[in-house]
């Protein structure tokens, strides 16, 4: 049975892309994944998946957050 | 105009951008499946430890207690409005942690370093608030006095430095005064100060921030303040980060006074997330584990040894009780793990003896290791003639002749109680103590109308200082008194007496 995990990605993203991360993450994992696509308006580029109670977060904005906390850091 | 340099400015964010590489963050995460009054139920978070630092989206924050197969019972440590069913969750990976680093003195700070005195605040240290209590063998005995500068205290019922002694009695009977004016006292006296307010109103602790400013003595303390308004994980945790604060400049080697003000409410606080969290309750619905609540957080004070750098933690717990009942549940688990008590009574209150220490059921356990010799030399028997007194007036109450022996104790016993009222904000130092206690020794007070007491305690410290200045720096400076000494101020207070019209 493959296990389930889900898929953010942004408005208008082509199909082409979305599998591409999928087969991407399924090569990485070993296993076979059945994902959930769902287009998000809170998502401005990027994508974040959750697989197997882990989220991999590399939309924009946690990016933009780890560019803040370097910049601030002292 | 904004006055900064440009170009350093630009070289910074440069150097900063330049070494910046953005990649995937890959995190355990978790849904919020509930969330009720400050109570969040987290599904799907693995790997979490309790009392993990979880967050909520960008800003929400909470702490996870609860650690189920399945999920997380969370309670958030901020307002919940930002936290919704489905939010994702993250673990931080590490404790709730507080600043504890030389920036925290002087300011007002929440548990979590949340600036509340309305400066911006950044600290060089964090150090966990839960951390295990130092070890029998690194500790030492008690044996250096932590003066309160209240007379009554420190002549029957002294604490020394590293002892834990309880603050308890009913409201509006006098126990955060006298744990503020003890505070006051420590200034010149290389102790710092962390003042904790658990559950008060916000218009109680800016009073007491207030009257440390006005006495000088936030130069040397630190509050920290989880008010009635703020929710009950901050309530919980307030009185672990003060502790840590304080560990971190104990470890330096330093003297430390905590007061925690008070931990009545924090037992009400830790209750209220307890039954949220579903925990069975027990006798009166507090948790199973409320002893341990306090217990570990007291059992951080200590003594240590001079190996292990020597510093201390007092500790002043507070605990309010209902109707003078210091059985019931909460005060009676202090109690126990305390060295001792200051018993404050309503009926002393309003009868205007203030402070209102009820002598007899207050106690020291370190007893006389915590006071300078000069205070034990006239300490001695004050506190059987304060009990001698209060058995014979309940007699003399019923207007019966009394012989000259009674009549003498009922004298003496006036003369000591009016000696130990004591105005808020006014702690005497160590030679005004035992100058007050040295004259009702000699009978300097004898003869004097109990009306012109105050007067006289007021004139007769003005005239030792005057006349007798040198003995007193000594008696300063050493904490001891020699006979010569003894003898050469009571003659000085004989010649005050000769020179009063009272005689």
């Amino acid at each position: 049975m493959m296990e389930k995990a889900q898929l953010f990605v942004p408005i208008g993203t082509s199909r082409e892309n979305v599998s591409f991360i999928c087969r991407s993450f399924e090569e990485k994992l070993g296993k076979k994944l059945d994902f959930t696509v769902s287009e998000s308006d809170g998502i401005l580029g990027g994508f974040i998946a959750n697989i197997d109670k882990r989220t991999y977060d590399n939309s924009v904005s946690a990016k933009l957050s780890q560019m803040k906390k370097h910049l601030l850091k002292k | 105009m904004l006055d900064f340099n440009t170009d350093k400015l630009i070289n910074t964010l440069r150097e900063r951008v330049g070494d910046f590489t953005a990649g995937a963050s890959i995190y355990s995460s978790g849904k919020v499946s509930r969330v009720a009054d400050g109570v969040v139920k987290v599904d799907n978070l693995p790997g979490r430890c309790s009392g993990e630092l979880l967050q909520f989206g960008e800003e929400s924050w909470g702490i996870a207690l609860d650690l189920e197969e399945n999920g997380v019972g969370a309670v958030l440590l901020t307002q919940s409005g930002n936290v919704s069913v489905g939010d994702t969750v993250s673990g931080t990976g590490h404790p709730v942690d507080v600043p504890v680093s030389e920036e925290v003195i002087g300011r007002i700070l929440s548990p979590i370093g949340v600036p509340l005195d309305g400066n911006s605040f950044s600290a060089k240290k964090y150090a966990p608030m839960e951390k295990p209590a130092p070890s029998i063998i690194s500790r030492r005995p008690v044996d250096t006095p932590l003066e309160t500068g209240i007379l009554a205290i420190d002549s029957m019922i002294p604490i020394g430095r590293g002892q834990r002694e309880l603050i308890i009695g009913d409201r509006q009977t006098g126990k955060t005064t006298i744990a503020v004016d003890t505070i006051i006292n420590q200034k010149g006296k290389g102790v710092i100060c962390v003042y904790c307010a658990i559950g008060q109103k916000a218009s109680t602790v800016a009073k007491v921030a207030h009257d440390l400013t006005a006495a000088g003595a936030m130069d040397y303390t630190t509050i920290i303040v989880a008010t009635a308004s703020d929710m009950p994980a901050m309530q919980y945790l307030a009185p672990y980060a003060a502790c840590s604060i304080a560990e971190e400049f104990m470890s330096q080697g330093k003297d430390v006074l905590v007061v925690y003000d008070d931990l009545s409410k924090h037992a009400v606080a830790y209750r209220t997330i307890s039954l949220l969290l579903h925990r069975p309750p027990g006798r009166e619905a507090y948790p199973g584990d409320v002893f341990y609540l306090h217990s570990r957080l007291l059992e951080r004070s200590a003594c240590l040894s001079h190996a292990n750098g020597g510093g201390s933690i007092t500790a002043l717990p507070i605990i309010e009780t209902v109707g003078g009942n210091i059985s019931a549940y909460i005060p009676t688990n202090v109690i126990s793990i305390t060295d001792g008590q200051l018993y404050l009574e309503t009926e002393l209150f309003n009868s205007g003896i203030r402070p209102a220490v009820n002598t007899g059921l207050s106690v020291s356990r370190v007893g006389r290791a915590a006071q300078y010799k000069a205070m034990q030399k006239v300490s001695g028997l004050i506190r059987i003639e304060l009990a001698q007194y209060k058995e014979m007036a309940v007699f003399a109450r019923f207007g019966s002749d009394a012989d000259s022996v009674t009549k003498r104790i009922l004298e003496r016993g006036e003369c000591l109680m009016t000696l130990l009222k004591q105005p808020a904000g006014s702690p005497y130092s160590l030679s005004e103590e035992v100058i007050l206690l040295l004259a009702y020794r000699e009978n300097i007070f004898d003869g004097i109308p109990a009306d012109s007491m105050i007067a006289a305690r007021e004139e007769i410290m003005e005239y030792v200082k005057d006349n007798a200045g040198g003995l007193l720096s000594q008696i300063a400076k050493t904490g001891d008194m020699t006979s010569d000494t003894e003898d050469e101020l009571a003659s000085v207070l004989e010649k005050w007496k000769k020179s009063k019209h009272w005689l």
